[in-house]
């Protein structure tokens, strides 16, 4: 492992876990976290119908809030006790109709800073059996140091 | 900014964008609706929902970057021909800090409406109590694809 990948928070991934299972939006679509290790975050999301744009694809909203919340934890796993992470700015290219029966998005730590944490994001689609990539992203990544329990 | 001499080459421009927006089941299943609608540009609102929000209750980012996504695509497609669908191809959004609000409008402005690629921008505002401020920017590319709708399966 890198040594920049390591955890600065003995309890990062209960922290992850919990930030993960606050957010309404993913119990709202069904994603649930497929694999966490230090710098890096998959996410799993099976095909709904209610989650589509006009061809019956996934909706490209869905397939980059899934990028982007991946993005985010992967970061999150990097960062210190009591940190939020926020998004600040991504850029994703729709590579192919979101089309399957289920989706994976997978956030890999690029550069962890103090402040600023870079983040790439693929998300792929499981279809009769065969992973595509759908989409990709790269993300930058906030740190919030002590702002866990700002809450509106 | 916006370009209001815009003209649509489909006569039927409206309701073909208001058809396809009916189709998204993702914006029925977030409550989204078209807020405004002209040749070259389309808003896009989703009031405020507890269930769609990230750790902190603040409205996800995810669902700002698909209304401000899905105002750009169909303030392209408003510049289309008859018989093509419009598909998202790239865009990068910048996210201010999270913003609490009722409602959060995007409006799309085509830049510029190729035959191919369409350049679109897109701003998302938060609103509550008669006040807006500014919580995402996007610049967005949009395809014209010369499948119709229909011949997308759907």
């Amino acid at each position: 492992m890198a040594p920049e990948l390591k955890p600065r928070d003995p309890a990062w991934e209960a922290c992850v876990r919990d930030g993960f299972a606050r957010q309404s939006f993913m119990a709202a679509i069904g994603a649930k976290i497929a694999a966490l290790s230090p710098g890096m975050c998959e996410l799993e999301l099976p095909f709904r119908a209610d989650l589509c744009q006009q061809h019956a694809y996934v909706h490209g909203g869905v397939i980059a809030a899934i990028a982007d919340t991946a993005a985010g934890f992967a970061a999150a796993t990097l960062m210190p006790a009591g940190a939020g992470v926020l998004t600040v700015e991504f850029k994703i290219n729709l590579i192919a109709p979101a089309e399957g029966e289920r989706f994976r998005a997978r956030g890999e730590t690029v550069r962890a800073g103090r402040t600023l944490t870079v983040v790439e994001s693929e998300v792929s689609a499981e279809k009769g059996g065969v992973w595509r990539p759908v989409a990709r992203m790269l993300a930058t990544m906030m740190c919030l140091e002590g702002k866990r329990e700002v809450r509106p | 900014m916006a370009d209001n001499n815009r003209q649509p080459t489909d006569p039927a421009w409206e309701s073909k964008v208001r058809a396809s927006f009916a189709r998204q089941t993702f914006m029925r299943f977030i409550g989204a609706r078209i807020a405004a609608l002209a040749p070259g540009r389309c808003a896009v609102e989703v009031p405020f929902r507890s269930d769609l929000c990230q750790e902190d209750g603040f409205i996800h980012g995810g669902i700002v970057t698909a209304i401000a996504a899905n105002a750009a695509g169909y303030a392209a497609f408003s510049l289309m021909p008859a018989s093509s669908s419009v598909l998202g191809i790239e865009y990068k959004v910048n996210l201010d800090e999270p913003t609490p609000g009722e409602r959060f409008v995007a409006t799309g402005t085509v830049v510029k409406a190729g035959r191919t690629l369409s350049v679109v921008e897109s701003e998302v505002r938060a609103e509550a109590d008669g006040k807006s401020s500014a919580v995402a920017h996007m610049l967005a590319t949009m395809m014209c694809s010369a499948k119709t709708e229909a011949g997308h399966g759907a």
